[in-house]
């Protein structure tokens, strides 16, 4: 297999925009080739876009062909859509990946975009519920924040987790994506104001959990040869890995505070890239929900299983801790726009590991991770690094 | 708008012109609970399958459940409902005999949920699908006097 590398990256703002779902995909793909001085649309062989719910929110299908004519790209190598509903940018990155490993491809866009507010905010949530099984789940009305609701409730029982804990992954994101212009919340959050939020899914509280986001996100990925001619600054892709363990909430391990899915993803892009996990000088995990944080410093071994209240409390997971985690903000700072959010951590990835992400600048970056999920039991993870 | 979300339907066409698990829902509107058994593995399943996700086989039987279990875990939601569903929302994993069971309980007072109590099955109505057929889920409500069941916490995976 060949190397392969990311060598451009762009965003479009995140947030309640007043801007359709063409519009913002142009913007982080202009924006993704604004970091590529030398690279024009007709040079890209091949346009991935990930995006979830367009039928609904845009009545729009056939999105690769759409979003490669808006950018003034003609696909010569590949054009798909992946849809894996919130993991849907990174398995778009994979599959890029995939085809210019094996040398289908040269140099590939991914594009995650989603548009998600509406006029009628109903609708916006009943949207969310095609995500999760509608013969057995949506029937009852099931969106997320329940289903993570249920992995809290578990974890604050077996390992005395406290709202206090869950209350400080949340201050940490939104103080990361308040210097994080491209952020839908930039204003941080006190832990008082925190654990005084309203009620959403006992026992997660407004700001433990991601906002409904629009927003856009773009990488080029390339053959390392081909990199190497666009940038003396390519961010290398040295490891992946996938697993899914299951789709409905019946069918999971019923320990839903141990994601061993999220565990076997990150082994195997461990095993990949050769590292472990105290190599990773930064980590863009998805915090769709304060408790899937904590079981995520857990999963993928920063801190062993149970302590990963603890281990946020202690500043571990922060600046001066062991990992910095979610230095954009999150999901929950930058919020979470499905399709969008796995194309993001890569832009972070990218920024953080080319010396070029300003305030939010990990010191001494080599090794960055990004982890993605579409359920408790549904994970994949990334590790991209300077060489 | 309540028209246009009328237009959305959320709930599964339950009769037999569009599905092969139209048995499961003609029970539940008697009040039973059925789930389908590979004869082969010897395996119960949950939800109900028209391929037994072990063995393939597509030759499954339909056997009736306890109409009561205990929460094995559970939630409420407040804020964030989607349309069309009342507030709060709780949602509860029930277990029968080993069988996990997504589910929401109804008729039911939040304070009183706990984890380990005993629930039993109370299906609700959803409306009509376009053949006219009235449609219902299998929701349960707390069993009457709080019973508790016994070790409620642990189970194996079915």
């Amino acid at each position: 297999m060949r190397r392969v590398a990311l060598v451009g990256a762009g965003l479009s703002r995140f947030g309640v925009r007043a801007a359709g779902f063409r519009e913002l995909l142009a913007e982080a793909g202009r924006a993704c080739f604004a970091s590529v001085p030398h690279l024009i649309p007709r040079d890209i062989e091949g346009m991935v876009v990930g995006a979830v719910l367009p039928e609904r929110a845009a009545f729009q299908s056939h999105i690769a062909p759409l979003a490669a004519e808006t950018l003034g790209i003609q696909p010569s190598k590949l054009s798909a859509r992946t849809e894996h509903m919130c993991a849907s940018g990174t398995a778009g990155i994979r599959y890029a990946y995939a085809f210019i490993a094996a040398g289908l491809a040269d140099i590939v866009m991914v594009l995650g975009v989603e548009k998600l507010n509406l006029p009628n905010m109903g609708e916006a949530v009943l949207n969310m519920g095609t995500g999760v099984d509608r013969d057995w789940e949506a029937c009852f009305g099931l969106t997320a924040p329940p289903s993570f609701a249920l992995a809290a409730q578990l974890h604050m029982a077996e390992y005395d987790t406290t709202e206090e804990q869950l209350a400080h992954v949340a201050v940490k994101n939104h103080t990361h994506s308040s210097k994080n212009p491209y952020a839908h919340f930039q204003n941080g959050v006190t832990l008082d104001a925190v654990v005084c939020s309203r009620m959403i899914a006992s026992p997660l509280r407004l700001f433990m959990c991601s906002p409904i986001t629009d927003g856009a996100a773009a990488v080029i990925l390339a053959s390392e040869e081909r990199a190497k001619e666009i940038t003396d600054k390519p961010v290398f892709i040295r490891g992946t890995g996938q697993a899914v363990h299951g789709f409905s909430v019946s069918s999971l391990d019923p320990d839903y505070a141990s994601w061993p899915a999220m565990k076997q993803a990150a082994g195997d892009a461990y095993a990949m890239a050769g590292i472990a996990a105290n190599d990773v000088d930064f980590a863009e995990v998805h915090d769709c929900f304060a408790i899937a944080e904590i079981i995520a410093y857990e999963e993928l071994g920063f801190c062993p299983k149970g302590e990963g209240g603890p281990f946020v409390m202690e500043g571990r997971s922060d600046y001066d801790g062991d990992v910095v985690v979610n230095p954009r903000g999150g999901l929950m700072g930058c919020g979470h726009p499905l399709g969008a959010t796995g194309v993001a951590q890569a832009v972070e990835a990218f920024w953080q590991l080319r010396g070029e992400a300003g305030e939010r600048q990990v010191p001494q970056a080599h090794i960055g991770l990004t982890h993605n999920n579409s359920g408790m039991g549904e994970h994949v993870v990334m590790i991209y690094g300077r060489e | 708008m309540s028209e246009y979300f009328r237009a959305i339907d959320p709930f599964p066409l339950q009769g037999s012109q569009n599905t092969r698990l139209a048995p499961f829902y003609e029970a539940l509107r008697s009040q039973k609970l059925l789930t389908t058994f590979c004869p082969q593995c010897a395996l119960r399943h949950w939800p109900p399958r028209v391929v037994c996700p072990d063995c393939l086989s597509d030759r499954l039987d339909w056997i009736e459940l306890p109409d009561q279990g205990t929460i094995h875990a559970y939630t409420i939601q407040d804020t964030g409902v989607p349309p069309g569903f009342p507030r709060p929302l709780i949602f509860a994993v029930v277990c029968i005999e080993g069988l996990r069971i997504f589910t929401r309980l109804v008729e039911t007072e939040p304070g009183q949920v706990e984890r380990g109590r005993t629930v039993r099955l109370f299906p609700s109505a959803v409306g009509q699908d376009p053949e006219g057929i009235e449609r219902y889920v299998p929701t349960f409500t707390l069993a009457r006097g709080g019973a508790r069941g016994t070790s409620p916490v642990k189970i194996v995976p079915a």
